[in-house]
C-alpha cells in the first residue's frame, strides 16, 4: 500500500501486518463521505434491513414495499442500514513532557507507534485519518483523507514531530471538537497532564459534537512508582521550575497527588463515555493496539 | 557532669557523623529531567509535617546513639550537682573535714549524721574518681597528713566527731601550705561542713589571701564543698554558765547555772527533764522552757561531806544533735583574785587598783598589788591572774618573766607610758621602743577634737556584751590623747581616728592587750566612764584566774594545755576517744592534780550557717562546685551512670529502627 519504500523508526511491517486482521470500528454511526465498515447514523442502500416508516408524500416509490401494502392496505416504506467510512482524527500531543521515557522510548515516540499503526489500518479499511499534532497550540494539523498516498504524509509529520513547549491540550482540544466535522473518531495521544476537571469539559464537548472520543493515556513506569532514593533535582521538560526533592519523604505525597489524579480521571471518562485507555510505556504497543482494536470490535453496531 | 575517661570526649564530634552523611547526601544530588511535574508540585502543596519530622527524628536518633556510645564509654559520673566541672582524675586529692559538733547533727528522717553520712558520701565519690595521693586535713590534726588510699582516710577514728570548733579558712591555709610544699599537679580538694557561720569565719582577713593564693598556683585547683546546710528542728542544747560553791565546810553547796536552747521556731512551752550528775551522783529537775533560750540560775545542791572540790556534768534527754545534750563543769574553791598593777605614774594607775579591787562576787577576797617600775623583783607571779602594766613595755629579763607569765595562763593589759610632764606634749616613742608580743607604742597623739570609739566588738572578748545582751558604753568614752600602736593583733574597738583602742594580741595561753588610752583624767574620760575598764579588768581577771586553780574549764580544741598522753586521765566523757585526741573531745579530765572540764564553744550552740552568696563570695574566682546535701542521704554524691547513656542509645536505636520502617509495601505503579 505504500507508494515508498523509506523506513520509519514508528512502522513494524510484521506488526502491522498482524493487526490488520482486526478491524478499526467506531462504537458510534460515524459520517462519512462514502460507503465503508461503519455505521451511518442514516438510512442507506445496504443489504442490512432497518425498518420499516411509514410512506410519507415525497419518499421514492421505488422504496414502497408492496407486499406489506397488499397484506395491510396501507404505504410503507422499507429502509436498509447505510454504512459508510470514518473520519479518523488522530490528536497527538507533542508538548515537551512527551519527551520522558525510562525504558527506551518516550511517550512521544510511543504515542507515533500508535498513532501511525491506527493510521495505517484505518485507511487500509477505506477511512480517512487526519493528524493534529498539538503543544502550547496547534503545531501541525492534517485534515483526514482516505488516500493512501496520504499516509506518507502523516507519517513524515510524525517524524518530524518534536517535543517542546508547554501542554495546551485543553484549548486545543475544544478547537477540534469546533473545527472538525461532526461524527469522526477521535484518538488523543497524550500523558493528559491537565487537570481532571479540565479535561471533562474537553471530553463533553467533543461529545456534544458526537464524536467517539479515545483517548490513550500515556505513563511511563517511573512516572507511576516513582523509584527515585537519591535527592533529586527535577527538572520541568516543559520549561517550568525545577524542585529539588527528597524523594524518601515526598514520595508517599506523589503517590497520593498520582493516585487522587487517576481516580478523578477515571470519573471523568465514566462520565464523559470516552473510550480510556492507560497505557504503560513498557507494554508493547502491538499488545495495547490488540487489546484495543478487540475491545472495539465487541462494541460494534451500537447505534 | 564529669567523667572518669574525659579525653574520650574527644571523640563526641563524631555524633555529627549521620547530619554530616545526611549533608553529603543532599549535595551530592541526581538531575532528573521530569515531565509529571504536577504530581511533584501537588507533593509539595501537600502538608509535609510528619514526613519531615519523622526524617529529623531518625538523624536525631542516629545522633543520639553515637553520642550515647561515647558517653558511655567515656564513662560518666552523676552528682547532686550535675556541674563537676571535670572529672580528671587529680594529682593530689585533698579532704577538708569538719568535725565540730554541730556536724552531728541528724537528717530529717534521723539515723545517720552529717558527719557519717558526708563521711560515706566523700568516700563513695572519692572511690569513684579516684586520685594518685590523698591527703587528709581535719580541724583536729590541722596538720595535713596523707595517706596513701582513700578508704584511709575515713577510719572512724579520723572521722569521729570532736567537740573542737572548726576553722576552715585555717584548715584552708594549712593546705595552701601543703600545695607550696608538695608541689602536686591538678589537686581537688574537697571541703564537708555543715557551713556554720563560726567554722567558716567569714570575716577573716585570710580568706583574701587564700583566693589570691590558690589563683597564683600554676597547677588547677578545684574545690568541691559538700555542705549539709540544713539544721534540724526541735534540737536543744545545754551549757553551765556557771558553777561555783557556797557554805562552810559543814553546809556547802554547789551552786549551778545553766542555759537551755532550743530551735528558734519552737515557741510552745514545755518541761524538759534535766540530768545534773555530780562525780557519778545523779539529780534530775524538771525545767520550764519557752522562748529560745531559758536560764535557771543559781540551782544549788547540797554536797557530801563538806566537798570542794570536784566534776559535774548537765544533760537533757537525746535529741537531733547529741553532741550538745550535756555539758561538763569543774568546781573548786576559787583562789584569791590577785592583780599586778605596774605603775609608771599613781596618777593613770589609781583607777586601774581600784577596778581590780572590786569583786564582783562579795564572797570573794581580792587582792592588788601595785608596784612601780622600779619595784617589778617585788611581784609574786605565781599566784597572780591579770597584770595591768602602765608604762613602757617591758624588756630584757622583766619582758622573759612577763612572758612566762603569760604563758601560764595569766592576763596582760598594757596601757600607754607616761606623757612628759601634765601638758600633755606630744612624745615619740618611736621604731626603737620596746616591743613585746610583736606590738609597741609609736606615738601620742592628740587631735584637735577628741576622737570617740566608733566600732568595737560586742559579742566576743573583753568588750563583749553582757549576758542580757547590753552592750557596755563604749561610745561614750573619749579621749583627748592616745598613744598610737603599731603591731598585729585582733582589733576590739576602733578610735574614730581609725586607730586601734583595744588590740588582742593572741597567744597559745594568757592574753596581752593593748590599751591605747591612758586613764589620767586628763586625758580620757575611761575612768570617770568606769563601767568599761571595769568590765574589761574583771573579765581579763576571771580568765587570768582560770589558769590558777586547780580546776579549768576550757573549749575544746582552744587550749594548748600542757599535754602529756601520761599526764591526762580521763574522768568524764565518750569512752571511745582517743588519748591524744582528749584536748578536742568534752569531757572531764584529770591533769596531774587539776581537773579540766572541756566542752564545745559557746558558738556551736547556735548554729547559723553561711547563706549561700557568702559562700559564693569566699571562693570567688575560684574553680568551684557545691552540692547540698543532707544527713540521712542515702544515695551517693558521684555516681558512675554509663549505664544509662547506653540504655539511651538502645532506646535511640530502637526508635530510630521503628522509624525506618516502611509502611506496607506499595506495588510498583500502585497508582494503576
Amino acid at each position: 500500500m505504500l507508494t515508498d519504500r523509506k523506513t520509519r523508526s514508528f512502522i513494524d511491517p510484521a506488526v502491522l501486518g498482524r493487526l490488520a486482521r482486526l478491524p478499526l470500528s467506531a462504537r458510534r454511526p460515524m459520517l462519512g463521505q462514502v460507503s465503508g465498515r461503519h455505521v451511518s447514523p442514516h438510512r442507506g442502500a445496504s443489504v442490512e434491513f432497518a425498518e420499516y416508516r411509514k410512506y410519507v408524500p415525497g419518499d421514492d416509490l421505488r422504496r414502497l414495499d408492496w407486499r406489506t401494502y397488499g397484506r395491510t392496505d396501507r404505504y410503507y416504506v422499507k429502509e436498509f442500514e447505510a454504512d459508510t467510512n470514518l473520519r479518523l482524527c488522530l490528536v497527538v500531543d507533542t508538548s515537551g513532557s512527551m519527551n520522558f521515557g525510562s525504558v527506551g522510548i518516550t511517550k512521544l515516540e510511543y504515542a507515533n507507534h500508535l498513532a501511525a499503526s491506527l493510521a495505517y489500518l484505518a485507511v487500509q479499511q477505506g477511512d480517512a485519518v487526519g493528524l493534529t499534532c498539538v503543544a502550547d497550540k496547534i503545531v501541525q494539523s492534517i485534515p483526514p483523507k482516505r488516500n493512501p498516498a496520504h499516509l506518507k504524509l502523516l507519517f513524515d509529520t510524525l517524524e518530524l514531530a518534536k517535543p517542546s513547549g508547554e501542554t495546551k491540550l485543553d484549548v486545543i482540544l475544544h478547537e477540534i471538537a469546533e473545527t472538525v466535522r461532526q461524527r469522526a473518531l477521535v484518538i488523543i495521544l497524550s500523558d493528559l497532564f491537565l487537570e481532571p476537571a479540565v479535561l471533562r469539559n474537553c471530553f463533553e464537548h467533543l461529545r456534544f459534537r458526537h464524536h467517539d472520543v479515545v483517548a490513550f493515556h500515556l505513563l511511563d513506569p517511573e512516572e507511576l512508582s516513582f523509584p527515585f532514593q537519591r535527592p533529586t533535582r527535577f527538572i520541568d521538560l516543559e520549561g517550568g521550575p525545577a524542585i529539588f526533592a527528597e524523594p524518601s519523604e515526598i514520595a508517599d505525597r506523589y503517590h497520593k497527588a498520582l493516585k487522587s489524579y487517576l481516580a478523578e480521571l477515571k470519573d471523568v471518562v465514566l462520565a464523559t463515555a470516552v473510550d480510556y485507555q492507560r497505557i504503560d510505556t513498557s507494554e508493547t504497543y502491538e499488545s495495547v493496539l490488540t487489546r484495543f482494536l478487540i475491545d472495539r470490535s465487541r462494541g460494534r453496531g451500537r447505534r | 557532669m564529669s567523667f572518669l575517661q574525659p579525653w574520650l570526649l574527644l571523640a563526641l564530634p563524631l555524633f555529627l557523623i549521620p547530619l554530616i552523611i545526611h549533608l553529603v547526601n543532599q549535595w551530592r544530588y541526581q538531575t532528573k529531567q521530569w515531565g509529571a511535574m504536577m504530581f511533584l508540585l501537588a507533593a509539595n502543596r501537600m502538608s509535609r509535617g510528619y514526613a519531615k519530622l519523622r526524617q529529623w527524628l531518625i538523624l536525631a536518633m542516629r545522633m543520639l546513639a553515637i553520642a550515647g556510645l561515647i558517653l558511655a564509654i567515656a564513662r560518666p559520673l552523676a552528682s547532686g550537682w550535675l556541674g563537676l566541672t571535670s572529672g580528671a582524675r587529680s594529682d593530689m586529692t585533698m579532704v577538708l573535714f569538719d568535725r565540730s559538733p554541730s556536724m552531728l547533727q541528724q537528717g530529717p528522717v534521723g539515723g545517720l549524721s552529717k558527719l557519717e553520712s558526708g563521711s560515706r558520701q566523700l568516700q563513695d565519690a572519692l572511690s569513684t574518681l579516684n586520685s594518685n595521693r590523698w591527703v587528709l586535713i581535719d580541724n583536729v590534726a590541722k596538720l595535713p597528713q596523707e595517706f596513701e588510699k582513700v578508704d584511709q582516710l575515713f577510719e572512724t577514728t579520723r572521722t569521729a566527731a570532736t567537740s573542737a570548733s572548726s576553722d576552715v579558712p585555717g584548715m584552708l591555709t594549712q593546705a595552701i601550705e601543703y600545695l607550696k610544699l608538695n608541689k602536686p599537679g591538678a589537686t581537688d580538694i574537697w571541703i564537708c561542713s555543715d557551713l556554720q557561720e563560726s567554722d567558716w569565719n567569714e570575716k577573716d582577713q585570710q580568706w583574701e589571701a587564700i583566693r589570691d593564693t590558690i589563683k597564683e598556683f600554676p597547677q588547677p585547683i578545684r574545690i568541691y564543698l559538700v555542705a549539709f546546710p540544713q539544721s534540724p528542728a526541735n534540737n536543744r542544747t545545754i551549757r553551765a554558765t556557771d558553777a561555783h560553791l557556797e557554805g562552810d565546810e559543814r553546809n556547802r553547796e554547789l551552786v549551778i547555772s545553766f542555759e537551755i536552747r532550743r530551735d528558734e521556731t519552737s515557741n510552745t512551752a514545755e518541761k524538759v527533764p534535766v540530768d545534773i550528775e555530780i562525780e557519778g551522783v545523779t539529780t534530775q529537775l524538771e525545767v520550764d522552757i519557752s522562748g529560745q533560750a531559758t536560764e535557771l540560775k543559781d540551782h544549788r545542791i547540797a554536797l557530801q561531806n563538806g566537798q570542794k572540790r570536784g566534776w559535774g556534768k548537765v544533760s537533757i534527754p537525746a535529741d537531733s544533735n547529741l553532741a550538745d545534750n550535756q555539758f561538763f563543769f569543774v568546781f573548786d574553791e576559787p583562789p584569791a583574785r590577785r592583780t599586778v598593777v605596774v605603775r609608771q605614774s599613781e596618777k593613770s594607775t589609781a583607777p586601774l587598783s581600784l577596778a581590780a579591787s572590786i569583786s564582783p562576787d562579795p564572797r570573794q577576797s581580792v587582792s592588788v598589788q601595785t608596784v612601780s617600775l622600779d619595784e617589778l623583783s617585788q611581784v609574786e607571779w605565781e599566784n597572780a591572774g591579770l597584770l595591768l602594766w602602765q608604762g613602757p613595755l617591758p624588756s630584757g629579763s622583766v619582758a622573759e618573766e612577763v612572758s612566762a607569765f603569760i604563758k601560764r595562763g595569766g592576763q596582760v593589759i598594757f596601757f600607754p607610758p607616761d606623757v612628759d610632764g601634765t601638758d600633755l606634749g606630744v612624745p615619740s616613742w618611736g621604731e626603737k621602743s620596746a616591743e613585746f608580743q610583736g606590738g609597741k607604742w609609736m606615738q601620742w597623739m592628740t587631735p584637735d577634737k577628741a576622737p570617740t570609739i566608733d566600732q568595737w566588738r560586742g559579742d566576743d572578748d573583753l568588750l563583749a556584751a553582757t549576758r542580757s545582751g547590753t552592750s557596755l558604753p563604749v561610745g561614750q568614752l573619749q579621749t583627748k590623747g592616745y598613744a598610737s600602736w603599731k603591731g598585729e593583733g585582733v582589733n576590739l574597738a576602733t578610735l574614730s581616728t581609725g586607730e586601734p583602742w583595744l588590740v588582742h594580741v593572741p597567744t597559745d595561753e594568757g592574753g596581752v592587750y593593748f590599751c591605747a588610752s591612758s586613764l589620767s583624767p586628763e586625758t580620757s574620760n575611761v575612768a570617770r566612764n568606769g563601767v568599761v575598764i571595769y568590765a574589761m579588768i574583771q573579765r581579763a581577771l576571771d580568765a587570768g584566774m582560770g589558769s590558777l586553780g586547780n580546776t579549768r574549764s576550757v573549749v575544746a580544741g582552744e587550749s594548748a594545755l600542757a599535754f602529756n598522753d601520761s599526764n591526762w586521765q580521763r574522768l568524764a566523757g565518750d569512752e571511745s576517744t582517743l588519748s591524744t585526741e582528749f584536748a578536742y573531745h568534752s569531757g572531764v579530765y584529770q591533769i596531774n592534780e587539776r581537773l579540766v572540764a572541756i566542752n564545745r564553744s559557746a558558738a556551736e550552740d547556735r548554729p547559723t550557717t553561711l547563706v549561700n552568696e557568702k559562700v559564693d563570695e569566699l571562693f570567688d574566682g575560684l574553680d568551684f562546685s557545691r552540692v547540698d546535701t543532707q544527713a540521712d542521704a542515702a544515695s551517693s554524691i558521684v555516681q558512675e551512670v554509663w549505664r544509662l547513656f547506653l540504655v539511651a542509645m538502645i532506646i535511640a536505636m530502637i526508635v530510630e529502627a521503628a522509624l525506618c520502617v516502611p509502611k506496607l509495601a506499595r506495588p510498583q505503579g500502585a497508582a494503576t
